[in-house]
């Protein structure tokens, strides 16, 4: 989740939206400094849209808490929807042009045609 | 290469470019990916200080991440790769790595995004002067400003103050050298573990018999910071030889 949270399309389209055909579930260490300092590097407009899009069973609050160094239950939400979720079959959505880029065996393709490329 | 095809020129538009690329680079990638891995395993040192001198959270992407060597050197970092073998891709995503496929030169990550960057032994992989400048400007784009990278590249010089890399000393016999025909514009096919003859040419991929033929473009010294001194908000921080590959640290300035 947390890759299709930084990659934009063709042009200034970002972020992208996702969707999603096959989802998977990983197990990563739960390493708190490191969610808080990734925190603010988020689009949180975005990741509580594609929570609600692909229907996970987290939920994130409307606006992220004032104080979320000390909000261990929202620190552990966003380890869990940033680094355990596996998007591996679906796809990323330009919000500007509809342009769709493949998700493919965990892998999105965000290759140019030749007539894309500026 | 069968004997009646012509010999490969080095390209001159971006169609033969890209088009020399695809065969020579990311087919054989794709083709020699698992076999490539398997030997691609050990860290260079100075690129995992590199990595280490970032502070925790820090949010770093590897262009041309080939099988992620690089991708879990530290818990601290988050780290995003991108290559264009998907062969490559395959391989860091059975290691659980964030990766996606893209061209480098066009990177599809929003600009001023990333705390720092590495782009390790891929831009020689890039077929004209024009291409490789535009691979940097895109790993420029996309740094915060303040943030830094290290680019290495393979070097055409392999013996530097009569020391030589290990990749010429790990020669075992003798060679036969090929004539200079750094006057043409014929790419022309490398002897594995001997110095380079010209800059363009091609590497062949394990025996010297091999049909799978690697595209390199070898740089020069100061090649890399002359390439860089074309783009604006660059700024040196060090630069060196590390065993037979040129290396730079630079920041992006604000």
């Amino acid at each position: 989740m947390l890759t299709s949270n930084i990659l934009k399309g063709v042009t200034r389209g970002f972020p992208l939206k996702i969707k999603a055909d096959k989802v998977e579930n990983v197990s990563v260490d739960y390493n708190r400094d490191f969610i808080t300092r990734i925190i603010p590097r988020i689009e949180y407009d975005a990741l509580r849209a594609a929570v609600n899009d692909l229907g996970l069973n987290e939920s994130l609050p409307e606006t992220m808490p004032e104080a979320v160094q000390q909000d261990d239950e929202f620190l552990k939400t966003m380890h869990k929807v940033l680094l355990e979720y596996e998007i591996e079959e679906g796809e990323l959505i330009c919000p500007e042009t509809g342009r769709k880029f493949p998700i493919s065996k965990g892998i999105p393709n965000m290759l140019l045609q030749e007539t894309e490329v500026s | 290469m069968s004997s009646t095809a012509p010999p490969l020129t080095i390209p001159t538009s971006e169609s033969d470019a890209s088009q020399l690329e695809e065969e020579h680079v990311h087919k054989v990638y794709d083709k020699i990916a698992i076999n490539f891995s398997d030997t691609r395993y050990k860290p260079w040192p100075r690129v995992v200080d590199f990595l280490r001198s970032f502070p925790c959270g820090s949010l770093i992407l590897d262009v041309g991440c080939g099988n992620g060597k690089y991708m879990n050197i530290s818990n601290d970092l988050m780290m995003i790769g991108c290559d264009r073998s998907e062969g490559l891709l395959k391989i860091c995503r059975d290691r659980y790595f964030q990766v996606f496929l893209c061209d480098c030169m066009n990177i599809p990550v929003p600009t001023n995004m990333f705390d720092g960057a590495i782009c390790i032994a891929v831009l020689h992989h890039i077929s004209t002067e024009e291409r490789r400048l535009s691979a940097l400007k895109e790993i420029v784009r996309l740094l915060k400003p303040g943030g830094q990278a290290l680019i290495t590249v393979w070097a055409k010089e392999q013996e530097l103050d009569n020391k030589k890399s290990t990749y010429i000393t790990k020669n075992a016999k003798a060679c036969p050298v090929h004539g200079n025909t750094e006057t043409k514009n014929e790419l022309i096919i490398h002897t594995p573990r001997t110095e380079f003859q010209q800059s363009d040419c091609l590497v062949p991929w394990n025996k010297p018999t091999e049909k799978l033929l690697r595209y390199y473009h070898v740089f020069i010294k100061d090649e890399l910071e002359h390439i860089l001194s074309h783009i604006s908000r660059v700024k040196i921080i060090n630069s060196y030889n590390d065993d037979g590959n040129w290396c730079i640290i630079f920041m992006k300035i604000a």
